[in-house]
């Protein structure tokens, strides 16, 4: 069976039914005339916004819908919908406000849904892109796999070592003390370590290989060998660590401003009728 | 140079179990290297480490190179091995003995750090999801939900139900509750911008007439006659059709639904009404539309009332004086005509 994407869940169900749900909203806003002109505080106006706001209590409902495991829908179904009914909020909310904006708590929540659904957006894009690369950078290998060999490496590497002139000793001792994946946001991001202990110990056993004679040199041809294997590892594992965290990075951004727009929701709800 | 040596380990329960062997080299040399007599499998450990030197009863340690014999944390370069010396060498303890009978020397050594697991080691070192950075989802959402509710809801809710908070914000230039404001006020009334609670009286409920009246007490009638204002606009707030927080030109309406409510059937609104209303002569307007250029009926709106030759309604004396040197409150002189129809 095909693999479906969550844009195209139930032959395009979801984004059949946000076309609808826009259709109607720009019907209805185009047909009504209110005295004073379009604005949230006509009937279509109520109208609007109380289809947005239970439109955002939904989709906001999708954080505990995706934790449980049991439902009709599957999750799938439930991501195609949150995703295109979330974009049918930007025209519902645009109409809600006529187009009108303001410094005030009402501009606030619109904002802040605005950068929910384009974070959205991007998240899309993320999930649609980013499992491609984890697969193709891990092969048939996991997180868990790469470091257990990297662990076997670096005890391979130590015992290969006793033998050799301290130098080389401490430069594979130091590779395995000072191993490091990840850590920053920054550097989890980067996939890269420019201070990586593992690089420097094979720059540092290329020029002191030079120097070598008989078994040490062979020895160290060795070690070279085991360093620059724990070295692909290490790249695959913080390629690994890039990817999962630009899977992540986003919803750093949608999640809180999710919930700050509840608070900006029911901020603007309760003003609107405690100065009606 | 005999020397007996003894490898400490320890049981589970922690009591050392020792294993003895000698060695037997001239100055014999302590380090990790594979030629090294006293062999130390660990990369903590120099190639050549130390050596050993002297006679039965007069043995010297001496470190090779830049290696260190360490003595109670202090670094040191050569020592001297009588029974009851403890020195470390990387992670191993080393302590001298008293030598059996045939043996220069005699010491036991134990390994006090082991080299921690290479996964462990990764792992504790390593942050390989954002969440490990400490920064977390949900307490940023909780920070920006407590904030936000803070700052747009309980505060102006705080001003706006406390009478002496009112008081003290309503002259501020920026009040507690000015982001809940959805939009300019009429350029009259510009001046209450900062002071919400000078309309919106009672929290829940529309803006009462009575806070209009405050201001426009002494303003006639849209009709002359009080029984039938009354009975035409009773029932309906100032605020119905003076909208406000629509811009500075507050639109007011002037629809064809408004009119058309009472004048498409002018007879029966008015069959309730008492003496020369009730029996009106004037016509249905059905097809009234301010907007339509093709209407049969001619624009007009509602108007406040005065007699030919009356000056223009004053505003109350209590507005503000800075919105009365502006000239903003006046209210508009219109300019008033006969329709056809109104006979």
């Amino acid at each position: 069976m095909r693999h479906q994407s969550l844009l195209e869940y139930a032959n395009y169900r979801y984004f059949k039914v946000a076309t609808l749900v826009i259709a109607l909203a720009i019907g209805v806003y185009v047909w009504d005339k209110p005295p004073g002109g379009p604005n949230g505080g006509t009937w279509v106006g109520y109208g609007l916004g109380s289809v947005g706001a239970l439109l955002i209590l939904w989709l906001l409902w999708f954080g505990i819908r995706k934790r449980r495991y049991s439902g009709t829908v599957p999750l799938l179904g439930w991501l195609s919908a949150h995703v295109y009914l979330g974009v049918t909020l930007i025209v519902i909310a645009t109409l809600h406000a006529a187009f009108q904006v303001g410094l005030n708590v009402h501009t606030l929540a619109y904002l802040l849904m605005l950068f929910v659904i384009f974070s959205g957006f991007y998240g899309v894009y993320v999930y649609l892109q980013v499992p491609r690369q984890l697969t193709d950078n891990l092969g048939d290998e996991t997180r868990s796999s790469l470091l257990l060999k990297i662990s076997d490496l670096d005890k391979q590497a130590r015992e290969l070592a006793l033998g050799l002139p301290d130098e080389i000793n401490q430069a594979v001792m130091k590779a395995a003390q000072d191993t490091r994946i990840g850590g920053s946001w920054r550097r989890q991001l980067a996939g890269t370590d420019p201070r990586c202990a593992t690089a420097a110990a094979v720059r540092k056993l290329e020029a002191l290989g030079k120097t070598l004679r008989g078994e040490d040199a062979s020895t160290n041809q060795r070690l070279y060998t085991l360093l620059l294997r724990k070295q692909e590892h290490l790249a695959a594992v913080r390629r690994d660590v890039a990817y999962k965290a630009r899977l992540d990075l986003w919803l750093y951004f949608h999640v809180p401003a999710s919930v700050a727009l509840l608070a900006a929701l029911i901020a603007h709800v309760v003003s609107v009728f405690f100065y009606w | 140079m005999k020397i007996q040596l003894v490898k400490v380990t320890r049981s589970r329960k922690g009591h050392p179990i020792r294993a003895e062997g000698t060695v037997d080299a001239e100055s014999p040399v302590l380090g990790r290297g594979a030629h090294c007599a006293i062999h130390f499998s660990d990369p903590r450990v120099a190639l050549e480490h130390a050596s050993i030197s002297g006679a039965a009863g007069a043995c010297r340690a001496s470190a090779i190179g830049t290696a260190a014999l360490n003595v109670d944390g202090r670094r040191a370069g050569d020592l001297a091995l009588t029974p009851g010396t403890k020195f470390e060498i990387g992670p191993y303890l080393l302590a001298v003995e008293e030598p059996p009978a045939g043996c220069d020397l005699a010491l036991s050594y134990e390994l006090l750090l082991p080299l921690p697991d290479g996964m462990t080691e990764i792992a504790a070192k390593s942050r390989l999801s954002l969440d490990a950075t400490g920064v977390s989802k949900r307490s940023l959402a909780w920070l920006g939900f407590f904030v936000i509710l803070a700052l747009f809801l309980a505060l102006p809710v705080f001003n706006a139900t406390t009478p002496v908070m009112r008081a003290l914000t309503a002259d501020l230039k920026i009040s507690p509750d000015i982001a809940w404001n959805p939009g300019p006020l009429a350029s009259p009334h510009q001046w209450l911008t900062y002071d919400c609670g000078a309309c919106h009286r009672l929290p829940f409920q529309r803006v009462r007439d009575n806070e209009c009246l405050k201001c426009h007490e002494n303003m006639p009638g849209h009709v002359h006659d009080q029984t039938l204002q009354t009975a035409l606009f009773g029932a309906t707030r100032c605020a119905e059709c003076h909208l406000e927080h629509q811009g500075a030109k507050a639109p007011v309406r002037a629809d064809a639904l408004l009119c058309n409510a009472c004048h498409a059937d002018i007879k029966r609104a008015l069959a309730n009404m008492k003496g020369a209303l009730a029996e009106t002569t004037l016509e249905n307007v059905g097809e009234f539309d301010a907007a339509d250029a093709a209407s049969r009926h001619p624009e007009f709106r509602l108007t406040l009332w005065r007699a030919r030759g009356d000056v223009a309604p004053q505003i109350s004396p209590r507005h503000a004086p800075e919105a009365r040197a502006q000239g903003t409150g006046r209210t508009r002189d219109d300019e008033m005509r006969e329709l056809p129809c109104a006979g």
